[in-house]
């Protein structure tokens, strides 16, 4: 019995969360930077001289691509460390930080979707990272569906690790896919100084990135809580059921 | 220009939508979580008191 | 060679917990055991006896705790697990293959020379001599379980763990046992579970009681000293990584060629795939034959692997011979490198046979060079990847609907390599790029054996 940790419970209450410094601090940088960002995106930026406002959508799907990259690389990063040192925490975050990629990777699609249909007129082309994209995401869900599929959580914990870590190997392949191959979408003009891009639009990308970032960060410690909470409730179901066979 | 605005809208919808939508539903499951918890140790903690001799 | 200092006990387990799912199974087991001395583990069903011999042999790991095999070695590290035997409740046996060949293969694995005194001794002790040279599927359990034994003891082990060595033996057999372990190891230390009392006393063996995951009465911590005259033995010195594998290997071709469970199945399921792909495409035969062709030819191959993929680990795990393997004193990245092999000889075989069907069948010179060398390469690739996929759900529920889920995705680039060098090869597309598709092939080869190689022994131990 001496193993087991349990959280602080906050009181009853709606926005009990709220309660915890660190919390009430980073839903409030949350929401800061999201105006800025919105501001940014639809005042700030001048609009594009080809495609007009509808390339403003740059400004949700570049950040959901960044943190899609960035997820899966926490993801490995987890799983690695959970391999190492076998605690449950580095679990929890690449957990946590693989269902919050593939929400990004999703969003990612869908918003490129949108925007190809706009431009190009088409819902979907078979492009070099569109297509390393997709398979990503399938590498992802299929990382979710592993760990869904088996039940004993050291197991579950161990074999997922394995597909975290080898999955990781998409990450770069979709980076580089656009110059490896011929592509529609352009290389990166972030990296590439002088791409083309006006600084207004840049800084507001940036901006847009970090206001995604910070909301990833939200996102991770809520699932990790959740995950947190749910291993406790079987400990504690294992605790009474032991207790109940100890005293029969 | 209409339907380009349109096709803006849906994304910044779809991509907002997404997000809040999968905050709201984590919150929700820690509250449940967290209350089921509650509930658990409260029966861990109550009978305690009417067993006689502790195993240790 | 083994020496270990005199004082030192064979076997050590210092507050032991160990957890399976959420339960606590193991609550602060310690025990020890001299050289020579034997134990006794009862208690109810459930009690955690099974978890207390897994944890020991390193087929569980504690959470918490210290285990220490011969001296202070984890069985963890393949030299500790030379001087081990493991008997768990159900013996390491393949079915297609005769008792001899069993104790050949664990011989191989354990570094017992094969053609010496030791296998048919063994034999005789266990009582199985006349049958030596039958298949094991034929034999009874209780022949299984007095094999099993002789699988246990081969090597003389110091370190003996048997899950309730009486299972299933006629009473013949149970009499006979402290004669079987006299004979085969007779320095051993013993801890075997047991629901009669009457073996443990037959065995001398002083009794301890498992009770919900704790030791009731607990035994004395210090085993007593030794003889020194009791350890004067030399170990079998396990055998070289590439020895250990070449025997996985073979083992494996030869079950393959008994059993006919895996190759006959693929050659009719690529037959077949070539047949109902070619009628799905049929409007395009006359003028994109080609590609059809090319295309059938990478998706059969793709869905073989994966259909092999899934039973790779599955059999094993299934029989109970995967815990036999990760026992044997050998590392067990060899483990999964036997299997990518075996998976890789089938893929290549299944593409062979598909280049040969589809050329028949569409009348395109699929059977070239560039085409045949594509398929080696990718199906090593293919099976690098799958190999450790396959090895991640051998635990889980429904492994065959997710196997496809978790395999496909990585193999794409290989298919798309693959494509590539196949519509160069045919001319469909302008021929050049192909040095830049092999070399992704090998490039994915090399990857994912080596993340396999690192990653499999995490995977490989519950």
């Amino acid at each position: 019995m001496r193993e087991v940790r349990t959280t602080e419970l906050p009181g009853p209450g709606r926005l009990a969360i709220l309660r915890e410094p660190a919390t009430a601090a980073l839903y409030a940088a949350l929401l800061l930077s999201m105006g800025l960002a919105i501001f940014m995106a639809f005042l700030f930026a001048p609009a594009e001289r080809v495609q007009a406002d509808v390339y403003r959508i740059l400004f949700v799907h570049v950040p959901s691509a960044w943190l899609a990259f960035f997820a899966f690389g926490v993801v490995a990063l987890g799983s690695v460390m959970y391999l190492i040192r076998g605690r449950a925490r580095w679990d929890r975050l690449a957990l946590a930080s693989a269902e919050i990629g593939v929400l990004f990777t999703t969003l990612c699609l869908v918003t490129g979707s949108i925007w190809g249909r706009s431009v190009w007129g088409v819902w979907w082309q078979w492009d070099p990272r569109l297509t390393t994209t997709l398979i990503m995401w399938f590498i992802y869900v299929s990382y979710l569906a592993l760990r869904s599929y088996i039940d004993d959580p050291d197991i579950r914990q161990r074999m997922a690790s394995v597909v975290g870590i080898v999955g990781v190997v998409s990450v770069p392949i979709v980076w580089f896919s656009v110059e490896w191959w011929r592509s529609l979408h352009p290389t990166p003009s972030i990296t590439n100084p002088g791409g083309g891009m006006p600084p207004e639009m840049l800084t507001a990308l940036l901006v847009s990135v970090a206001a995604f970032t910070v909301f990833y960060v939200v996102l991770v410690r809520q699932r990790m809580q959740l995950e947190l909470a749910v291993a406790e409730l079987g400990i504690l179901r294992e605790r009474l059921h032991e207790r109940n066979e100890e005293s029969a | 220009m209409t339907g380009d605005l349109l096709y803006l809208f849906i994304g910044f919808s779809a991509v907002w939508l997404g997000i809040f939508g999968y905050l709201v539903y984590v919150t929700g499951r820690v509250r449940g979580v967290r209350d089921e918890l509650h509930d658990l140790k409260g029966q861990l903690d109550a009978p305690q008191a009417g067993r006689e001799a502790p195993n240790h | 060679m083994q020496t270990t200092r005199p004082t030192s006990p064979a076997i050590v387990a210092d507050d032991l917990y160990v957890r399976l799912g959420q339960r606590n199974v193991l609550r602060g087991v310690s025990l020890a055991l001299a050289p020579g001395e034997r134990m006794a583990i009862v208690g109810p069903n459930g009690a955690g006896k099974t978890t207390l011999l897994r944890a020991l042999a390193g087929l569980l790991r504690p959470r918490r705790g210290r285990i220490a095999l011969r001296g202070s070695q984890s069985p963890e590290d393949p030299a500790a697990r030379g001087g081990l035997g493991f008997l768990g409740h159900r013996p390491p046996l393949y079915p297609h293959l005769t008792a001899r060949e069993n104790l050949a293969f664990a011989a191989r694995l354990q570094g017992v020379p094969e053609g010496g005194e030791r296998i048919q001794s063994a034999l005789v002790t266990v009582g199985l001599a006349a049958d030596a040279n039958r298949l094991v599927r034929h034999f009874s359990r209780g022949m299984q379980q007095r094999l099993g034994l002789a699988l246990a003891l081969l090597a003389e082990p110091e370190v003996v763990l048997l899950d309730e060595p009486d299972a299933s033996l006629d009473s013949a057999g149970v009499d006979d046992l402290p004669r079987m372990l006299d004979a085969l190891a007779p320095r051993a230390a013993v801890l075997f579970s047991t629901h009669d009392e009457r073996v443990a006393h037959a065995l001398g063996a002083r009794i301890v009681r498992l009770q919900a995951g704790r030791l009731t009465d607990d035994p004395p911590n210090k085993p007593d000293p030794v003889p020194p005259a009791a350890r004067a033995q030399t170990r079998p010195r396990p055998p070289g990584f590439g020895r250990a594998l070449w025997a996985m290997i073979a083992k494996d071709a030869r079950v393959e060629w008994r059993a006919r469970e895996q190759v006959p199945t693929l050659l009719m399921f690529t037959l077949l795939a070539a047949v109902v792909f070619d009628m799905a495409f049929i409007a395009a035969l006359g003028s994109e034959v080609a590609a059809v062709a090319v295309g059938v030819l990478w998706i059969s191959v793709l869905l073989a692997a994966t259909l092999a993929g899934t039973r790779l680990f599955a059999t094993e795990y299934e029989r109970g011979t995967l815990d036999g393997l990760l026992v044997a004193p050998v590392d067990p990245s060899g483990i999964y490198l036997a299997k990518f092999a075996l998976l890789a000889l089938e893929t290549a075989f299944v593409g062979i046979a598909q280049l040969v069907f589809l050329s028949l069948l569409l009348n395109v010179s699929l059977f070239q060079a560039p085409t045949i060398g594509a398929v080696l390469l990718a199906a090593a690739a293919i099976s690098a990847i799958l190999a450790l996929q396959s090895s991640l759900v051998v635990s889980a529920r429904a492994r065959e609907m997710l196997m496809p889920l978790l395999a496909i995705p990585p193999a794409v680039p290989v298919l798309l390599a693959g494509v590539g060098i196949t519509l160069g090869a045919l001319q469909v597309t302008p021929a050049g790029q192909q040095g830049a598709w092999f070399g992704l092939l090998a490039v994915i080869a090399v990857v994912f054996l080596a993340l396999g190689t690192v990653l499999y022994p995490h995977a490989a131990r519950g």
